[in-house]
């Protein structure tokens, strides 16, 4: 019979059937609870001191009837009294709920005692053997700890409840960083926990005085994070306006750091970003000893640091931990790169198209004829490869590492070398284009080597449409943008031109000049140690 | 769940930032003396050689001398006038008619200036960089990137300044060292030129070179101490002379007289002439790109000081909008003549018009207001 109908409707003609077309609807009933229109006496609903009720308003904001890993336990504790747990199954250690808070509450005989009665106190300090739980008084408190990986504890005849920190969800372990990496110094890097990574930075300095002062960031999500500073030497006002603009964002769902640093900038459209995220701890530490306030977001393996400067920008993880002369090295080739890096394809327009007799006769000659056959101008050919090189890198970062190299090698070489021998490009615009791509490898922070990609195409457009005028002013206009922008109130170049500690800015210092904190975090303590650090010099 | 909650409140949002204006003492040094410096290299005062001839070196000491001695004198009057600039202080001698009344003669004097150098900066872009542009569309470059730059405020600029002009300055000393192979020493005799007479009016007729010292003045309002214009005004004097001095020397050792008064841009002329071994056959391209970025900053602290001229003459709040009118109209103005033989006639005579004023303003101002200042105390 099938084969007859199939037969049937290649011969003959048929209305098609009209296949039920999925289309979605306008949701036609408001959401039972939504946390963002929760008026304040919503907000702070107060605990029952009924289990039921407490149960049906926990039912009724987790969702329970289709929320499969909500678990509500309950449990009949001496005396018949009803309680009940409530955690997230998979964000919480089993082992811990069992042995910390179910088994005590159901064994200890607390009630065989004369006049024993279940309150507060007792059942804090009695029953539930855990080091870290809390009470609240209001719902919020109680599901924004769950939330986290908490176990919520209520008993009937309280209108207090208590939030267990039993938190176990799966993360890597601490890796070495990948995009900061360094031969010498710690190798160790931040993960996507918030208790594990403020532990790393408080295992490098060591101080009371390093205060990790709790947030929490989104209207829902409530991604919890801290804000990590030395209290005798940040600046106090710093430290406010950072919470003050932490707190002043408003949006339903923040993830990521990368988020908060967006949110939290004064010049987000800007291509510098002026907030520095770093993976390492070590890093973290030296900025923070330097009175820096470091941010960090539960779930972001990267902190920022906060203010930053341009100069800071360009500095790597790894220059404090080489000598002087070695870093100082390392430290102007990088410039030089960034430099590379950003001007070597402009200038190369601008001089071919625009300023050709400032080079040698036969230098001109070698590249004439290099072009000899190329169909396309100069500046098609060049953004010909740079878009090459830039798909080559793109697809680079997004497949698994042995085919990354592999593409590598296939985009750079083989296509390099066939778009040679095809005439599509010329020899120097090779030369142009993998001289830019490695100056900008060398680029010390990832974010910074996008601004340098953009501002590449900027003079590379700028120079071919007027030559070293049109990169003058591209210059220029960059330069005044970068100089009006600030920091969290920090001029961007900071310190200004003319300042003293410009050349440690840019430059690495030797270790026993670095006496002072930057001057413009205008620190509590503007010194960091004694003005002779080589104290052994001054004789025995 | 440990302790050490925040308590801000989201009710503290909405602390409003205000621009920082303020400049340091640096930062206002290397001001003016781009100010100064711009000046001499793009719009070269072709006048010093046609006075004095080979002794146009000895009319530059002259001429700083001079302008040093008027500085000095307007210094005189800091310590009771304060920070405020001859703008305020003439709304404080004869109220408002007479605050605009200064306001206008200021920016008088400041347009004079700027409108020449804006046309023959654009002219050396033409000239040296982009032959086969139109000199309207060079123009209208210029006025978008200075449009730009003014949104960012004097604050930045004089950063920026900071970093870029030493460079030029370094830029400069280059050219002198490498079209050391050029001079010839007999170009400088007889050494007192066209003789002290020609030299000593030549200078008095001249002095319109550093009439930018008027914006020490007008910067007052930005400073952070009192004692900073001084310093800086002395300083940036020093640097200009020191780099005029250097470029007319250069200039009387590499073409004789009469030849050197026929060049218009005499800079790119001496520039042409640079071999630096066998690579940089033609350095005055990078050069103009080099004092290029120092031409954009001289333009942009120009419309500031004009448009704040004008918004306080008229009291107004916000100076953005002036700015760009006045970017407008210099750039029309300026390109308005066809020639540059054209532009260099009118500005001599508005320049000899308007140049001392840039001296005497500072001067009279401040020395009205303490006569006022005084007879209201006796009274």
């Amino acid at each position: 019979m099938s084969f007859f109908n199939t037969v049937k409707r290649y011969l003959l003609y048929q209305q098609k059937e009209e296949k039920e077309q999925f289309v979605l609807k306008k949701p036609e009933n408001k959401p039972i609870y939504d946390v963002r229109e929760e008026k304040p006496e919503q907000k702070n609903k107060k605990i029952f001191k009924s289990v039921e009720k407490n149960r049906d308003v926990i039912e009724e904001r987790f969702n329970y009837q289709k929320n499969a890993d909500v678990v509500i336990r309950e449990l009949t504790l001496r005396g018949d009294t009803k309680s009940f747990l409530v955690f997230y199954d998979g964000m919480c250690r089993g082992d811990t709920i069992n042995e910390g808070i179910i088994k005590p509450l159901l064994r200890l005989p607390f009630l065989e005692k004369k006049g024993a009665k279940y309150d507060e106190k007792t059942v804090l300090e009695t029953l539930i053997v855990h080091n870290q739980t809390k009470k609240a008084q209001c719902f919020d408190e109680i599901i924004d700890g769950i939330n986290f990986g908490g176990c919520g504890i209520f008993v009937d005849g309280l209108d207090t409840a208590f939030c267990a920190d039993v938190k176990d969800w799966p993360h890597r372990s601490v890796e070495k960083a990948k995009n900061e990496q360094s031969i010498y110094g710690p190798q160790e890097a931040f993960i996507e926990m918030l208790r594990g990574n403020s532990a790393q930075v408080r295992k490098i300095l060591k101080t009371e005085k390093l205060v990790c002062e709790e947030i929490s960031v989104g209207n829902v999500s409530k991604t919890p994070g801290v804000v990590m500073y030395l209290e005798d030497v940040a600046n106090k006002s710093l430290v406010e306006e950072i919470k003050r603009r932490i707190c002043g964002i408003s949006s339903d769902y923040v993830i990521s750091i990368e988020e908060v640093s967006m949110l939290i900038e004064e010049n987000p459209l800007m291509i510098t970003g002026h907030i520095l995220a770093t993976e390492r701890p070590d890093r973290v530490a030296r900025a923070v000893s330097e009175g820096r306030v470091a941010l960090m977001l539960s779930g972001s393996p990267r902190a920022l640091i906060l203010p930053t400067n341009a100069y800071e920008m360009t500095h790597s993880a790894s220059d404090a931990y080489l000598r002087v002369d070695f870093a100082n090295m390392s430290r102007t080739i990088r410039l030089i790169a960034t430099a590379i890096s950003v001007l070597l394809p402009g200038l190369f327009l601008a001089i071919t198209m625009y300023h050709a007799e400032m080079l040698p006769t036969y230098l001109l000659y070698a590249i004439s004829s290099s072009r000899q056959n190329v169909p396309f101008p100069s500046v098609v050919e060049l953004l010909l490869m740079d878009f090459s090189f830039e798909m080559i890198r793109e697809a680079g970062i997004r497949m698994p590492n042995p085919i990354g190299s592999v593409l590598g090698i296939v985009g750079g070489l083989i296509l390099g070398q066939a778009a040679v021998s095809a005439k599509i490009v010329s020899p120097i615009m090779i030369i142009i284009i993998s001289l830019t791509g490695i100056g900008s490898f060398a680029t010390a922070d990832y974010a910074l080597s996008w601004t340098y990609r953009i501002l590449k195409l900027i003079f590379i457009l700028t120079g071919a449409a007027f030559g070293f005028f049109g990169i003058g002013l591209g210059i220029f206009v960059y330069a005044i943008l970068i100089a009006s922008s600030t920091s969290f109130g920090i001029p961007f170049l900071s310190p200004a031109p003319g300042n003293k500690l410009l050349k440690n800015a840019v430059f690495v210092p030797p270790i026993w000049k670095m006496e002072r904190r930057p001057e413009y975090l205008k620190t509590k303590k503007p010194k960091r140690g004694d003005k002779i650090s080589k104290k052994w010099q001054a004789g025995r | 769940m440990a302790g050490g909650q925040i308590n801000v409140s989201r009710e503290t949002i909405g602390g409003k930032m205000t621009k920082n204006e303020t400049i340091t003492e640096r930062e206002m040094t290397l001001l003016i003396a781009n100010l100064l410096s711009v000046k001499a290299i793009f719009a070269f005062p072709r006048e010093i050689f046609a006075s004095s001839a080979n002794a146009a070196w000895i009319e530059v000491i002259y001429m700083s001398l001079l302008a040093w001695a008027m500085l000095e004198l307007s210094f005189l009057t800091y310590k009771i006038s304060g920070k405020k600039s001859i703008i305020d202080l003439a709304e404080k001698i004869g109220k408002k008619p007479f605050k605009i009344a200064v306001a206008l003669l200021v920016t008088a004097v400041l347009a004079v200036n700027f409108i020449t150098e804006v046309r023959m900066f654009s002219e050396s872009v033409k000239i040296i960089l982009l032959p086969k542009t139109d000199i309207e569309y060079i123009m209208i470059l210029l006025a978008v990137t200075i449009c730009l730059g003014q949104k960012s405020g004097l604050s930045a600029a004089a950063t920026i300044n900071a970093i870029f002009f030493p460079i030029c300055l370094v830029f400069l000393g280059f050219i002198v060292i490498f079209l050391s192979k050029t001079y010839n020493m007999n170009n400088l005799f007889p050494i007192l030129g066209n003789g002290t007479g020609s030299i000593l009016k030549g200078g008095i007729k001249n002095i319109s070179c550093f009439s930018d010292v008027l914006a020490v003045n007008l910067l007052l309002p930005h400073i952070q101490d009192i004692s900073i214009p001084k310093k800086s005004g002395r300083k940036a004097l020093l640097i200009a002379s020191l780099t005029m001095l250097f470029i007319c020397l250069s200039y009387a050792l590499c073409y004789p007289y009469p030849w050197s008064k026929e060049f218009l841009l005499p800079v790119y002329q001496l520039s042409t002439r640079i071999r630096a071994g066998e690579y940089f056959q033609r350095f005055e391209a990078f050069f103009e790109f080099v004092w290029e970025i120092s031409q954009l900053l001289y333009s942009t602290i120009y419309i500031f000081l004009i448009s704040e001229t004008l918004a306080k003459a008229f009291s107004l709040s916000d100076r953005t909008a002036i700015c760009y009118g006045v970017i407008a109209a210099v750039a029309l103005i300026s390109i308005e003549p066809s020639s540059v033989v054209t532009v260099l006639a009118v500005s001599k005579i508005a320049d000899m018009a308007t140049a001392h004023l840039a001296y005497l303003l500072p001067i009279v101002i401040p020395v009205l207001y303490i006569i006022k200042r005084k007879k209201a105390q006796n009274s």
